[in-house]
C-alpha cells in the first residue's frame, strides 16, 4: 500500500519527468487532430467547405430515388441439411499459430468464416486464444495474399505447378532423389510427417531442412547438451507454487503461453484470502508482458541470465540441492569464473525460495539464450526436483532434418542440393547476411517457394505457390501433451493455392484427397472408424499419441561442464537483443491490419518499430533530451518523435528511431524481429517500415549479441504510440514533489499478499469519496428488473495479452485506421489496454488494466447528448444508436474514461475499399459505422441479445450464467474478464463483485460503472525488498 | 354609414401576407415529409418478380402453411426464402411444362440461385428477429398482412420505427394462440392472452435502443 501512495503511477517517462501530464496526454486529441488530413486548413476555410457540402447534400436528397435501393435475395437451389440462412454455425478446428499448436471454434455465417474463438475441449485453448489467433481470420481475407502461382513472375496454373514438380520428381527418382532438398518449419502434424517420411523412402538422398524462428535450434542443442535428445520439457504450471523466467516470455510470445498462462491463472485466483498465491520471479533485458505479471522482476541483460543461473545453481548447490551426476564439475567450473556481486542477493533468495517449494517449482529459460544457459536451466530443474509434478519430458516432436540454414545454403552452392521445395518458411529475410539466401537461392536448378504472400522468399525462388489458409485446407496436430487435433476446412480456397500437404503429396506420389490422408493417418479411415471420424471432427480432439507421453529421465551434466568451460565475454559496448514481435512474430503477420495496429503491450506502439533502450544507454548516446535530470523522449504537439540513432557491428548497421522505455536493462538495446521486409507486391504500409534485425545474427546464435555501437544521426521519426491515450489523470495543482508525479493514484489499485491478507478490502482505502456522499442532481433510472448486465476483470490474472483487443476488433467489424490516424488520436479500439509504470524511473514496476466502456449507471455521456443517441437501457446497459448520432462528440468529451471513439473518416468504407474480401469476415450481427459517428463498446450487445432470444424462444427468457460471453471474455486466456447478471447471486460476475477487493475506477464522479475491477495482488518475496 | 367591414378584417391583409407563405411552406413541408414517409413510399411496394409466384394461390386457395415454405421463421431471424428444391417437391409433378415455371427448373437443374426481389426492406442498422416475435404469438399476418389474398405480394404495413414501438408498446391486441400464428384472416374472438395456458412467461417487447439497433 504504501509503495503505491508513495510513487504514483504513471504511463511514461515524459510524464513522470514533467511531473504532470504533458500536453498531449491532457488534451484529448493531440494538436490538429480534428483538421482535416493533409490539408493545412484554418477554421474558416472548414466552414467554407462544410457550407458547400451541406448544399451539395440537399441537392443529392432532393433528387434521390424515393424508394430504397432494390435488392435481391439468393437462396440456396438447394439448401444443405442444418443450414438455417443468416444463422452462424461453429465448428471446431485446429492449427499451429505462431508456434503453438491451438484448439478453436470458428464461427461461420452462411460460409464465410468471421471469427475465431477458443475451444474449451482443447487443452492447448481452455477457452482462450491469443492475439495472433484471433488476427487469423484477418489473414485468411489478406488483401495482399498471393492468389495465383508464378514462375519467374509469369502466373501459371496449379495444373502447372503439379505438372512441374511431378517433372522434377521424376527426373529425381532415378538417382535416389539426390538433389531433392525440402526446407520445413517446426511441424508436429501426423500427416505432415507421414507424407514426408514417404518422400524419403520415394527419394533416400533427399535432404530435410529445418529452419524456424519460433522453434529455434537452441532449444534442441540445450536438451542434447544434457543428454535429452529428442525430449523438451513441457510445464503444468498448475501445480507450480514458484516460476522463474530467465529472459523467457512465458506467457507472451513462448509456445504453449495460452495452456501455461491459464494454468498459472489458478494458482492465483485468490477466492478466499486463505487461498495462497503462486510466485513469478522474472529475470529479463527488455519488458514483457511475463513481467508485467512477474512479483518479483529483476532488470538485467541479456548477456547476464547465464550468470545469474550459475548463480542459483551455486546458491542451490550450497544449500544442499542434488541434480545427478555432472553437478559438481559444472559448479566447480563456474565457480571458477568467479561471481557476479550484482546477482548475488536476487540468486541466493530464489534459490531458497525454489528450495522452499521443491517439486513445485521450476524455472525457464529463453530460447534467446545459448544451449548452455537453456541447460543450466534444465540443470537448476532437477535440482529442485521440478520434474515430479510441475515438468514432464516429452518428445520434441522434431521433424527429422538433415539440416539448417547453413547447411541448406552451403548444399546449394556446392549442388548438393539442387531443387528446393520450401514449404511456408523464408528463408531470405530476418536470416543473416552472410549467408547470403538469395544468392545461394539463384543458384538452384529449380527452386519452389510456398508461402502466403509473394515475399523475399518468392522473390529469390523461380517458382511461388500461395499456400492455403489453415481455414481453407485439412491438417492434423498433436499437441505437446499429446492430444491429437483435427484442421478441417471451413470454406472453399479462395485463391489458386495448395496446403502444404499437398505438395509434400505430389512429391510424395500419393493420390486421392487431403481430407482422406488426414483421417487415414488418424487410422479411421475404414467404416469401422466412422463413428470415431466424426466425433474427433465435432470435438476436434483425437486420441492421444502415445509417443507424447511424459519420459522420466536422468539427465546427465559432464557435456554441460564442458561447455561452460569458456568464461563469457566482458564487452563495454551495447548489446543487441533482438525478440520475436508481439504484434508481427517473425515478420509473417506485417501485412496484418489489426496486428499492425495493436499497440505492443509494453511500448504502445503501433505500425512501427523502435530501438528500445532505458533512460541511462539514451543519455550515454545522446538520445532525447534530459528533463529533471532523466532522458526523455522528446514529445511536441503531442507526437512523439524518436531520435534515428545508428546501430552498427563490423560491416552491418542499420538506422532506427530509439525509443527510451523504462525497465530495460541499461547497455542494452532491443530490435524486435519481423520488420524491414521487402515486400514487392505490397504498395504501402509494411514495406517500408522499420529494420531486418536478423542481419546482425550469425545461424544459430543466440537473440542477442554484444559489441554493439550506437551515434545518433541528427533525424528524427515520428512514432504512433498510444501510450498517453485516455489518460485518467489529473492535472497538476500543486507543485510536484521531486519523486512522485501529481496523478490522480487510484485507477489502477495494487497491493502486495501479505498486506492483502490483513486488509482484504485494501481497494477501500483508497476510495476518494465515501458512497453515502455521492448525490446526483436528478433522479437516477438506475434499473433493477430482470437482467442487469455488469463486468469484472480480475487484475491479478490479467497480464496484458492484448488478445482481447483484436477478438473485439473481429467482433465488433472495428475498422483500422493506419499510422497516420493513429498519430492523430484516432485509433478506434473499443478496447485498450493500459500500462502503468510506478515506482523507480530506471527500473520501474509494470501493471496493466483494460479499460473499455464502463456502462456507467449515471453516465455523463448519456447526460450530453443533444440528440439522445446514447441512452440507458433497462437492463443497464449503456447503449449507441448509431443512426442517430450526429457526431458532435460531446459524450467522448464528457466520457471521464476516454473510451468513446470517433469516424474521423469512414474509416470502415476506407477498408472496405482497400480490400474487397473484407466484407466476407464482418459480423453481419453488428452495424458498420459511417463516418462521423461516435462508437464503443456496447458489452457485445448482439450477444446479448441473440442469447436472450434463444431463452425467449426455447426456455423461460431468462439468460443462464454463462451464456453470453463478450469477445473479449471469451478469448481471455486467463478468463480474467467475467460476464453476467447481477440480479443473479450466483453468477460468476456476481461472485466477483462480492469479493472485497472490488472496486469502480472514478466512482467519485458518481458514475457509478457496471464494469468493476479487482484490485491486483502481487506476491513478491518479501526478503527482497 | 353601416360599418360593412367589421374591424377585425383590417388584419386579413396581414394575415394573408404572413399566414400565406407560412401555409405554403408549412403544407410544402409536410408534403415532403408526406412522400418521404413509409407510408407512401413502402407500402404498396410490389416489384416484380422473376417468377410470377402467387401467395394467393399457393397460401390461398391450396391453404399451404406458411412455414412449408419459410421453414426457419420459428427458428432464425430471417424467414428464408425457400430453396428452388423447395419449389421442385411439388413441381416435380405439378405443371412441368408450364412456362412460368421456367426459372425454376432452370435454377433447379444448374444450382444458381433464382434472383427474388426483396419486398421487405429493414435498414442494415435494424435487427428484427422473426423466432422470437413468432414464439410471442405475433401472427404472420399481423406484419405481412393478408398474403392469402395477394397474387402479387405487396408490403402491407409501413414497418417504420414508429411503426414496430407502438405494437411494442401494446402488444396484447396483436397476440393470439400459437395455433393461429400462421393463420390468416383469424379473429380474436374471446382469446385472452392472459388465460392462455401456453404463455408461460411475461412479454417484455424491447423498447430501448439495443433492443433492435446492434
Amino acid at each position: 500500500m504504501s509503495t503505491q501512495r508513495e510513487h504514483g503511477y504513471w504511463r511514461s517517462l515524459e510524464t513522470w519527468a514533467a511531473g504532470q501530464v504533458h500536453e498531449g496526454a491532457e488534451n484529448e486529441f493531440p494538436a490538429g487532430a480534428s483538421e482535416p488530413e493533409g490539408l493545412d486548413l484554418g477554421r474558416r476555410d472548414v466552414l467554407k467547405l462544410m457550407g458547400a457540402s451541406l448544399a451539395l447534400a440537399g441537392a443529392g436528397t432532393g433528387c434521390s430515388v424515393i424508394r430504397k435501393p432494390a435488392e435481391t435475395i439468393l437462396p440456396y437451389a438447394e439448401r444443405p441439411e442444418d443450414l438455417i440462412p443468416g444463422r452462424p454455425m461453429y465448428y471446431a478446428t485446429s492449427a499451429c499459430i505462431a508456434g503453438s499448436v491451438t484448439g478453436m471454434l470458428v464461427e461461420s455465417h452462411d460460409g464465410r468464416p468471421t471469427k475465431i474463438e477458443g475451444n474449451p475441449r482443447h487443452p492447448e485453448s481452455n477457452g482462450g486464444t491469443g492475439g495472433f489467433t484471433q488476427a487469423e481470420v484477418l489473414s485468411l481475407y489478406d488483401a495482399e495474399r498471393a492468389r495465383t502461382p508464378s514462375e519467374g513472375g509469369a502466373e501459371k496454373t496449379l495444373d502447372d505447378v503439379r505438372e512441374a514438380l511431378e517433372g522434377a520428381a521424376g527426373t529425381l527418382e532415378a538417382a535416389g532423389g539426390a538433389g531433392l532438398g525440402l526446407l520445413v518449419g517446426h511441424r508436429p502434424s501426423p500427416t505432415f510427417q507421414r507424407l514426408l517420411s514417404e518422400i524419403r523412402e520415394r527419394f533416400p538422398q533427399s535432404r530435410v531442412y529445418l529452419h524456424d524462428p519460433v522453434h529455434p535450434a537452441s532449444r534442441r542443442e540445450a536438451a542434447k547438451l544434457v543428454g535429452a535428445e529428442g525430449m523438451r520439457p513441457v510445464l503444468d504450471l498448475s501445480r507450480a507454487d514458484v516460476v522463474a523466467c530467465f529472459d523467457a516470455d512465458l506467457f507472451g510470445l513462448e509456445p504453449g503461453s495460452v495452456r501455461n498462462s491459464r494454468a498459472f491463472a489458478e494458482g492465483r485466483r485468490l477466492e478466499r484470502p486463505s487461498d495462497g498465491m503462486n510466485r513469478l520471479y522474472v529475470a529479463e533485458p527488455v519488458p514483457t508482458v511475463t513481467g508485467i505479471w512477474s512479483d518479483q522482476r529483476l532488470r538485467v541483460s541479456a548477456r547476464k541470465i547465464q550468470s545469474l543461473l550459475g548463480e542459483v545453481v551455486m546458491e542451490l548447490a550450497a544449500q544442499g540441492a542434488r541434480g545427478g551426476s555432472g553437478q559438481v564439475e559444472v559448479v566447480e567450473q563456474l565457480r571458477a569464473h568467479g561471481r557476479d556481486e550484482t546477482l548475488r542477493a536476487w540468486a541466493r533468495e530464489l534459490a531458497a525460495d525454489l528450495r522452499a517449494h521443491p517439486s513445485t517449482s521450476v524455472v525457464v529459460v529463453g530460447a534467446g539464450q545459448p544451449p548452455a544457459a537453456q541447460a543450466l536451466g534444465h540443470l537448476i530443474n532437477e535440482m529442485i526436483g521440478a520434474q515430479r509434478r510441475v515438468l514432464a519430458w516429452r518428445d520434441d516432436q522434431v521433424t527429422e532434418h538433415d539440416g539448417g540454414l547453413v547447411e541448406l545454403a552451403s548444399d546449394l552452392r556446392d549442388g548438393t542440393t539442387t531443387h528446393l521445395v520450401a514449404l511456408s518458411v523464408n528463408a531470405v529475410h530476418g536470416t543473416p547476411s552472410s549467408l547470403d539466401m538469395a544468392g545461394a537461392l539463384a543458384t538452384a536448378e529449380m527452386s519452389v517457394s510456398l508461402s502466403h504472400l509473394h515475399d523475399e522468399m518468392a522473390e529469390a525462388s523461380a517458382w511461388h505457390v500461395p499456400v492455403s489458409h489453415f481455414l481453407e485446407s485439412w491438417g492434423d496436430w498433436v499437441t505437446p501433451t499429446g492430444e491429437t487435433s483435427v484442421q478441417q476446412p471451413l470454406i472453399a480456397p479462395l485463391h489458386s493455392s495448395l496446403s502444404e500437404i499437398e505438395v509434400l503429396a505430389i512429391l510424395a506420389g500419393a493420390k486421392g484427397k487431403p481430407r482422406d490422408w488426414v483421417q487415414e493417418t488418424a487410422g479411421l479411415d475404414d467404416d469401422s472408424g466412422e463413428n470415431a471420424w466424426r466425433k474427433m471432427l465435432h470435438d476436434c480432439i483425437g486420441r492421444a499419441d502415445a509417443r507424447q507421453s511424459p519420459r522420466r529421465i536422468r539427465p546427465r551434466w559432464n557435456e554441460l561442464a564442458v561447455a561452460l568451460a569458456e568464461p563469457p565475454q566482458p564487452s563495454s559496448k551495447l548489446e543487441l537483443v533482438a525478440p520475436l514481435s508481439s504484434t508481427l512474430l517473425d515478420g509473417r503477420y506485417a501485412t496484418n491490419g489489426w496486428l499492425q495496429e495493436l499497440p505492443d503491450p509494453i511500448t504502445k506502439l503501433t505500425w512501427g518499430q523502435a530501438a528500445l533502450m532505458s533512460p541511462a544507454t539514451a543519455r550515454h548516446l545522446g538520445v532525447g533530451r534530459v528533463e529533471r535530470g532523466v532522458q526523455v523522449n522528446r514529445v511536441e504537439k503531442g507526437l512523439l518523435h524518436g531520435d534515428v540513432v545508428r546501430l552498427e557491428r563490423g560491416e552491418t548497421w542499420v538506422e532506427v528511431p530509439a525509443l527510451i522505455v523504462p525497465g530495460v536493462a541499461d547497455g542494452t538495446v532491443c530490435l524486435t524481429r519481423g520488420y524491414g521486409r521487402h515486400l514487392p507486391s505490397v504498395e504501402m504500409g509494411a514495406n517500408e517500415q522499420g529494420v531486418d534485425v536478423g542481419l546482425f545474427f550469425e545461424a544459430g546464435a543466440p537473440s542477442f549479441l554484444v559489441g554493439v555501437s550506437g551515434t545518433p544521426t541528427g533525424g528524427s521519426e515520428l512514432l504512433a504510440t498510444t501510450q498517453e491515450r485516455g489518460t485518467l489523470v489529473e492535472p497538476l495543482r500543486t507543485a510536484p514533489s521531486q519523486t512522485a508525479p501529481r496523478v490522480r493514484d487510484n485507477i489502477i489499485r495494487e497491493t502486495e499478499l501479505a498486506e492483502y491478507l490483513q486488509h482484504p478490502d485494501f481497494v477501500k482505502e483508497l476510495d476518494v469519496m465515501p458512497e453515502e456522499r455521492l448525490h446526483s442532481l436528478w433522479e437516477e433510472p438506475n434499473p433493477v428488473d430482470g437482467h442487469q448486465w455488469g463486468m469484472a476483470v480480475d487484475l491479478t490474472t490479467c497480464y496484458g495479452c492484448s488478445a482481447c483487443v483484436i477478438a473485439c476488433q473481429a467482433e465488433n467489424n472495428i475498422p483500422v485506421v493506419g499510422k497516420d490516424q493513429v498519430l492523430l488520436g484516432r485509433e478506434m479500439h473499443w478496447v485498450r489496454v493500459d500500462r502503468y509504470y510506478s515506482g523507480d524511473w530506471d527500473d520501474p514496476t509494470l501493471s496493466t488494466q483494460p479499460v473499455s466502456c464502463m456502462h456507467c449507471e449515471n453516465a455523463p455521456c448519456e447526460q450530453v447528448c443533444p440528440v439522445a443517441a446514447t441512452v440507458h437501457s433497462p437492463e443497464g446497459t449503456n447503449d449507441m444508436a448509431y443512426n442517430r448520432c450526429i457526431g458532435t462528440r460531446y459524450c467522448a468529451n464528457n466520457c471521464p474514461y476516454k473510451v468513446r471513439r470517433f469516424n474521423y473518416f469512414n474509416f470502415a468504407g476506407r477498408n472496405h475499399d482497400d480490400n474487397e474480401l473484407l466484407a466476407l469476415q464482418s459480423n453481419p450481427d453488428v452495424t458498420v459505422r459511417f463516418r462521423g459517428v461516435i462508437e464503443k463498446c456496447t458489452y457485445c450487445v448482439q450477444r446479448i441479445q441473440a442469447a436472450k432470444i434463444d431463452a425467449k424462444v426455447n426456455g423461460d427468457g431468462i439468460v443462464a450464467d454463462g451464456d453470453i460471453k463478450p469477445a473479449c471474455g471469451q478469448c481471455c486466456p486467463t478468463d480474467s474478464i467475467a460476464f453476467g447478471n447481477l440480479n443473479d447471486p450466483n453468477s460468476r460476475v456476481s461472485r466477483l463483485k462480492a469479493r472485497q477487493s472490488n472496486y469502480g475506477v472514478l466512482t467519485e464522479l458518481n458514475t457509478q460503472p457496471r464494469t468493476t475491477y479487482l484490485g491486483r495482488v502481487r506476491n513478491p518475496n518479501p526478503r527482497l525488498g | 354609414m353601416a360599418v360593412v367591414f367589421p374591424r377585425w378584417t383590417n388584419l386579413l391583409p396581414l394575415i394573408g401576407i404572413v399566414g400565406g407563405p407560412v401555409a405554403a411552406v408549412g403544407g410544402l413541408a409536410g408534403l415532403y415529409f408526406w412522400i418521404h414517409s413509409p407510408k407512401w413510399t413502402d407500402v404498396g411496394y410490389a416489384p416484380p418478380q422473376p417468377v410470377s409466384f402467387s401467395h394467393q394461390l399457393h397460401a390461398g386457395e391450396l391453404g399451404m402453411d406458411c412455414r412449408y415454405c419459410h421453414d426457419t421463421a420459428e427458428r432464425a431471424a430471417h424467414a428464408a426464402i425457400p430453396a428452388t428444391s423447395t419449389c421442385m417437391s411439388c413441381h416435380a409433378v405439378v405443371k412441368t411444362s408450364s412456362k412460368e415455371l421456367a426459372p425454376v427448373r432452370e435454377s433447379a437443374k444448374t444450382g444458381e440461385a433464382i434472383p427474388w426481389r426483396r419486398v421487405h426492406m429493414l435498414p442494415d442498422y435494424a435487427f428484427f428477429d422473426h423466432s422470437v416475435h413468432l414464439a410471442a404469438g405475433i401472427g404472420c399476418e399481423s406484419c405481412h398482412g393478408r398474403v392469402d389474398q395477394m397474387p402479387v405480394l405487396y408490403q402491407h404495413e409501413e414497418l417504420s420505427m414508429k411503426w414496430c414501438l407502438d405494437c411494442h408498446r401494446n402488444p396484447e391486441p396483436h397476440l393470439r394462440p400459437k395455433d393461429a400464428i400462421t393463420m390468416m384472416g383469424w379473429e380474436p374472438g374471446d382469446y385472452d392472452p392472459a388465460t392462455d395456458p401456453h404463455r408461460t412467461r411475461e412479454l417484455e417487447p424491447p423498447e430501448h435502443c439495443s433492443g433492435c439497433h446492434r
